[in-house]
């Protein structure tokens, strides 16, 4: 799934809700191309969570791509880069 | 003092989530105008979005029409800006500082993490009662220190 523009608390649950569809289609891995995000706030990172949770209650796989150094900073600062595959 | 914050700017927004990517440009400039780098402007917008998220979600409990004031000043002495200062004022419930509180990082779930993510990024951050009522949140992020030029 390719992700872009800004993700923060105005979009954050269209985001969410978008990522949750993600799981109807039943796919063995997921992948969240992040090249396109400018921005993203721990809003944007919580619907990542959700649907981490999600992932791995079902045995699948998730992984985040292409996440710019702004975006990458948001998952060191609270210690999620070392729980999500990126 | 810098020009650009020889005075204070103030920018007075309502809590509608739609006006946050409106208030992280105006603060984007003023960070690179001062003297900041990518890394801590960076650090700087994202600590007032989170700060303006926490306001509308629990000061203001998602309502779209409320007041928030955000104020960009500058410290500093002998006509050198030393560090930034942002100050966001509520007029929502006032929360006791001792309630303001980070969630344990490695219980991973949704949520919980722009308390954390705002004392990670800036050098001060105080909670205190406004006058009048609601909160004001004072955020200060200091720049590195300027090489002196060679003589």
């Amino acid at each position: 799934m390719d992700v872009a523009g800004e993700i923060d608390l105005n979009c954050s649950l269209d985001f969410q809700q978008a990522l949750l569809r993600l799981m109807d289609a039943h796919p063995s891995r997921i992948v969240i191309n992040l090249a396109g995000v400018s921005y993203m706030d721990s809003s944007g990172v919580a619907s990542l969570v959700k649907l981490l949770s999600r992932v791995r209650k079902s045995g699948l796989s998730l992984r985040l791509a292409a996440m710019n150094d702004r975006v990458r900073s948001v998952f060191e600062i609270t210690r999620l880069d070392s729980v999500f595959d990126i | 003092m810098d020009p650009i914050l020889d005075r204070p700017i103030k920018l007075t927004i309502h809590s509608c989530p739609g006006q946050l990517p409106v208030v992280r440009a105006a603060l984007q400039r003023v960070c690179e105008l001062v003297g900041f780098g990518d890394e801590a402007a960076g650090a700087i917008v994202l600590s007032v979005d989170e700060a303006l998220t926490n306001i509308i979600k629990h000061a203001y409990q998602g309502a779209i029409d409320r007041t928030i004031e955000i104020t960009l000043s500058a410290i500093g002495a002998e006509r050198r800006t030393e560090a930034l200062q942002v100050e966001l004022r509520d007029f929502g419930r006032y929360v006791p500082r001792e309630q303001i509180r980070s969630r344990d990082l490695d219980d991973v779930r949704p949520g919980g993490l722009g308390v954390h993510i705002i004392a990670e990024c800036m050098d001060c951050v105080d909670y205190a009662p406004a006058e009048g009522g609601g909160t004001l949140l004072t955020l200060i992020k200091k720049l590195p220190a300027r090489q002196e030029a060679s003589k």
